[in-house]
């Protein structure tokens, strides 16, 4: 529990980070896009990603529970299953996490106030956050591929009810 | 790359006229030949573009709605913003032409930052245009001083209130200062933001940089090097009398700043800077909305070729028949339908 | 062979190399792009180079002259189109319609943003047609016609949903709808089109709808409506076809008859029309309000939309009623009467109810059903219990076209609100003129295209989330065929708890009936309020 207590102390210096790294993956002219801080409806990926990771490392600092965790998780990952990226690059950015935290702790453990070892457990911690995403993604992703069948049904399925193909509930 | 390009081609004119009228004896070149050149270009160019873009028809009305169309009377029309009269129509020119209408509905954006409501303005671009477009009018008009004798009480007028803050000698001008303030954030926002950035040309950054130099040396002129204005007027009024006279001892500034000026114009039509005329025969915005209430002639709508409902039912006969759909000919009077698929 | 890159390298992978935007070069993978057109379809249609081909292929098979046909193609459209003309010269690259393409919110795709979906039309044009960028080249942003090119052209104009909500901003009114339609008629030229334009517009010119439904099957679809309507109110309702000497001929998008939840719209548009005795009919030539042909080219639109009015003037009606729907509309409010009128066999419409004139479609002769509606609840027409949508917490989605190409907002909202009790509105600048695209309009609204689909519908599907955590919003309203396909979708991946509905279904909802038998249940079926528990006695 005591590397959380330092870390927290470092709570806007790693959320800035995070999100740094989350959006350093489009192109500038787009990162400038997201960054842009302005209302969540002019600026919709932006704020999702703004928003969530400040409530990610919220819980994930403090009470880490998974069920809590994957609706946050879920925020960000949700429009990165849809932003043509492979299933890693979606999701590194969750790994990420772990050089930020050794960053903004320099001074806590150069001054022995945080142990190496504290940090690996934290690094577990992290690959625990990151198989949650991986549940998280997949299921957006198989989300994905249900409504595209259910577009297909919905826009036949009275033609398909009338010729007596289906039976209508 | 473009950036570069723009700034050498500006500094390169400066250059220009000033080794042109210092060196090289070229201030008739400078004084005279070039401003006639400038205005022939700059009329002649302005007008062609006009007339080309006029030539060309406007098939369709498709204006673009920014407001409740004129519907049931009891329903609120909003006239300017979706107008259906010509009337109406010229309101929302001149609410785009001169408030720059569209540019403002950039709106303000509410953020939530831990629970605190924050506002950020989002019209700064249309706040930097419109000063720039205005100073510049102020500017121009305030240039009629040089041009006409005696001088229009409107151009004394417009002295007297840009230069209300009378600070020292000579006045400073208000507009000269918003003027170099609008373009140099309109330079800047073009530098830094980087989709802006992104999608720039040299022909986006010359105009600015040239603009910008033209402020710039105006003022040079007026507050540091203090030429002497009645020589300058000399050669102004010589010029549009065309009985054209160079004044000894005006100073290379004035001819730095006369040469980027002349540039502006002569370069003029030829660039983007033709939104000026460009906007007045915006399709999406000159015309009324009113295509529902009147018919709009397309001088090129040409026939084609349509599936009529004679070739359909030929081709659907037998099955409209068995389901009791209304046919024009009978199964027995189009035999050759059945043979159909 | 590469190595397992480590989660740092994944995640910078896109910021190196930079390239200006004219040497990025299209990358065509799965979600990203539409299936071309067949080339059965083309043929039906008359259209260049029918083959079977793939964007994923290197080479796309165009005519041997492609350059030639484009190059000429644009010229022509140079002198024809006073928008195009002018819009390739005044624009001054401020930036101001970036933000605004639900394309490039979605994605932060530089090429989504409008102004340079714009310059890859323009660069071509400064390159043949001017000369600075005959001499400068790519230092004045001109640049060759390649084929290269083409396929960036190919990607990006069917990346765009000819929303006109950028135009809407521009300080000169540029739309890039414009461009848009007029790249798409140059890929025409050469055979590169998607199939789900085409595909929808084949079977709209043969069979007269986009399913290509035959006519004894629509005539089946409708009395099957019929019946569903009856088991809710017991009502026997009896449309008719093709009939001629009917007062209205009646036009509606076929995605009503055939894909829910439009059919409920349809469900309700029977009801209304058999509660107020109106004289008119349907066709089953003119079965199609929307027009696929617009996605092609203006040629195909005219082509598609003849049909209403010869139908109208075949069966000698007064003048015609057209349903829900986006493009449709802006097809009938600003082309229809030029291309295909002057409708002077018709007359004013007039609605026989209140006896209004509809002096808004003097020329047209064309009246949307939502203002013919409006005008009957106005003048108290129509019986209405709102209270039976009380299930529902409506918002309501502004269609581009309408909404841009129109004006058309208090027109639904008059109905809204009188059939419903329960009403909010999405924030403001995410409705009326401003709202946005639902992310697949135009043409886009196909399953290959689902993953670029739900990015760019995030705006709108965010600010319906936005009422439904506040307010508690169950219900998105809408006037358009594409909206009612594919809403259902973008809600069911952003916002799953938002079902989607035709404002007339509501109508149908509310509207009491003469002489109908107790409603338990809504057209879908669903108990109404306070009729949850009718099956438990006890209650």
């Amino acid at each position: 529990m005591a590397i959380e207590h330092h870390l927290l102390k470092h709570k806007e210096e790693i959320s800035q980070k995070w999100f740094d790294l989350l959006t350093s993956i489009y192109a500038p002219e787009g990162v400038r896009l997201f960054k842009k801080e302005s209302d969540e409806f002019a600026n919709p990926v932006g704020h999702a990603f703004r928003t969530a990771i400040v409530e990610i490392l919220d819980e994930f600092l403090g009470e880490n529970r998974a069920e809590t965790l994957a609706p946050l998780l879920d925020k960000v990952i949700r429009v990165r299953a849809v932003q043509t990226f492979s299933p890693s690059a979606a999701l590194a950015f969750v790994f990420g996490l772990k050089a930020i935290a050794e960053e903004v702790l320099e001074e806590e453990l150069s001054e022995g106030e945080a142990s190496t070892g504290d940090l690996r457990e934290f690094d577990r911690k992290v690959e625990g956050l990151g198989l949650l995403s991986f549940d998280v993604y997949t299921g957006c992703r198989e989300k994905l591929f249900d409504i595209k069948i259910a577009e297909i049904k919905r826009n036949t399925r009275r033609l398909l009810e009338r010729a007596q193909l289906i039976i209508s509930e | 790359m473009g950036i570069k390009f723009s700034l050498v081609a500006v500094v390169g004119l400066i250059l220009a006229a000033y080794i042109g009228v210092t060196a090289a004896g070229l201030s008739h070149f400078f004084g005279v030949s070039m401003p006639y050149l400038a205005m022939i270009l700059f009329l002649g160019g302005f007008v062609y573009r006009v007339l080309k873009w006029g030539r060309a028809p406007v098939p369709f009305r498709i204006p673009t709605t920014g407001g409740q169309e004129k519907s049931l009377p009891w329903i609120k029309h909003a006239k300017f913003d979706n107008p259906s009269t010509k009337g109406q129509t010229f309101v929302r020119m001149a609410l785009e032409v001169l408030l720059f209408r569209s540019l403002f509905r950039n709106t303000k954006f509410e953020i939530e930052k831990g629970h605190k409501l924050f506002y950020q303005w989002e019209k700064w671009l249309w706040l930097a245009s419109l000063t720039f477009h205005y100073c510049f009018l102020v500017i121009l008009l305030r240039h009629l001083r040089f041009f006409t004798e005696p001088v229009p009480f409107f151009v004394h007028g417009l002295e007297g209130l840009d230069g209300f803050l009378q600070v020292g000698l000579p006045g400073i001008y208000i507009t000269d200062g918003l003027f170099i303030l609008a373009v140099t954030y309109l330079i800047i926002r073009r530098l830094i933001i980087p989709q802006v950035r992104y999608i720039s040309l040299p022909q986006d950054y010359f105009p600015l940089f040239l603009i910008l130099g033209i402020g710039l040396t105006g003022i040079l002129t007026r507050y540091v090097y203090k030429v002497d204005l009645i020589k300058v007027k000399t050669l102004t009024m010589g010029l549009i009398s065309f009985h054209p006279v160079i004044p000894a001892g005006i100073g290379p500034i004035f001819f730095i700043h006369f040469a980027l000026v002349c540039t502006l114009f002569a370069y003029f039509p030829f660039s983007k800077l033709m939104h000026a005329g460009g906007i007045f025969l915006s399709p999406t915005r000159n015309l009324p909305n009113d295509s529902r209430i009147k018919r709009h002639v397309n001088p090129w709508n040409y026939p084609v070729k349509v599936h009529s409902y004679a070739e359909y039912e030929d081709h659907f006969r037998e099955k409209m028949v068995e389901a009791g759909l209304p046919v024009d000919k009978e199964l027995e009077e189009a035999p050759s339908a059945s043979a159909k698929p | 062979m590469a190595k397992v890159p480590k989660p740092s390298e994944l995640e910078l992978q896109h910021e190196l190399p930079k390239t200006e935007w004219m040497d990025t070069p299209s990358v065509f993978k799965p979600g990203n792009f539409s299936y071309p057109g067949k080339a059965k379809n083309l043929k039906v249609l008359g259209l260049a180079n029918p083959r079977e081909w793939s964007p994923n292929d290197q080479d796309w098979k165009l005519p041997a002259d492609w350059k030639n046909i484009v190059l000429e193609g644009l010229r022509e459209r140079i002198d024809k189109y006073r928008t195009l003309k002018v819009f390739m010269d005044i624009c001054v690259r401020c930036g101001a319609c970036a933000d605004k393409c639900h394309f490039y919110l979605g994605s932060g795709d530089p090429k989504n943003m409008p102004v340079l979906r714009a310059e890859l039309l323009r660069s071509v044009y400064r390159k043949e047609f001017t000369l600075a960028g005959k001499i400068m080249g790519s230092m004045v942003g001109a640049r060759d016609l390649t084929e290269d090119v083409i396929k960036e052209w190919f990607m990006y104009f069917f990346q765009c949903t000819e929303c006109r909500r950028c135009s809407l901003f521009c300080p000169y009114g540029i739309d890039t709808a414009e461009f848009t339609i007029i790249g798409r008629e140059l890929l025409n030229l050469i055979g590169c089109n998607i199939d789900w334009v085409v595909g929808p517009a084949a079977n709209c010119y043969q069979t007269g709808n986009h399913l290509g439904i035959q006519p004894h099957a629509f005539k089946d679809m409708l009395e099957f409506f019929v019946d569903e309507i009856e088991a809710v109110n017991g009502i026997r309702i009896e449309p008719s076809f093709n009939r001629k000497g009917a007062e209205f001929l009646f036009v509606t998008p076929s995605g009503d008859v055939f894909a829910d939840p439009g059919t409920y719209t349809l469900m309700g548009y029977l009801m209304l029309f058999h509660e107020i005795g109106l004289d008119y009919t349907w066709s089953t030539y003119a079965s199609e309000g929307g027009n696929f042909g617009f996605f092609t080219s203006h040629e195909m639109m005219k082509r598609l939309n003849s049909k209403m009015y010869a139908e109208a003037k075949r069966l000698g009606v007064k003048s015609i009623i057209g349903g829900e729907c986006g493009h449709m509309w802006r097809v009938i409010n600003q082309y229809m009467d030029t291309v295909n009128g002057p409708a002077d066999f018709l007359e004013v419409p007039k609605s026989p109810i209140t006896g209004t004139t509809f002096h808004n479609a003097a020329s047209t002769k064309m009246i949307h059903i939502v203002e013919f509606t409006a005008d009957l609840i106005k003048n108290g027409k129509l019986k209405l219990d709102a209270s039976r949508n009380d299930h529902l917490k409506v918002t309501y989605h502004d269609s581009c076209n309408t909404a841009r190409g129109m004006g058309f907002f208090d027109e639904p909202r008059y109905v809204l609100n009188s059939v419903c009790n329960n009403f909010y509105e999405m924030p403001a600048n995410t409705i009326r003129e401003q709202t946005f695209c639902c992310g697949s309009g135009s043409g886009l609204n196909n399953d290959e295209f689902m993953e670029m689909r739900m990015r760019g519908g995030l705006p709108r599907a965010n600010a319906v989330r936005h009422v439904n955590e506040k307010f508690g919003v169950n219900t998105l309203s809408c006037i358009c065929a594409i909206d009612r396909a594919v809403l259902p979708t973008l809600m069911n991946y952003w916002v799953p708890d938002v079902s989607v509905y035709g404002l007339h279904e509501l109508v149908g909802n509310a509207m009491v009936m003469e002489g109908e038998t107790e409603r338990t249940t809504d057209l879908r079926g669903e108990p109404l309020p306070g009729m949850e528990d009718n099956e438990n006695e006890d209650i």
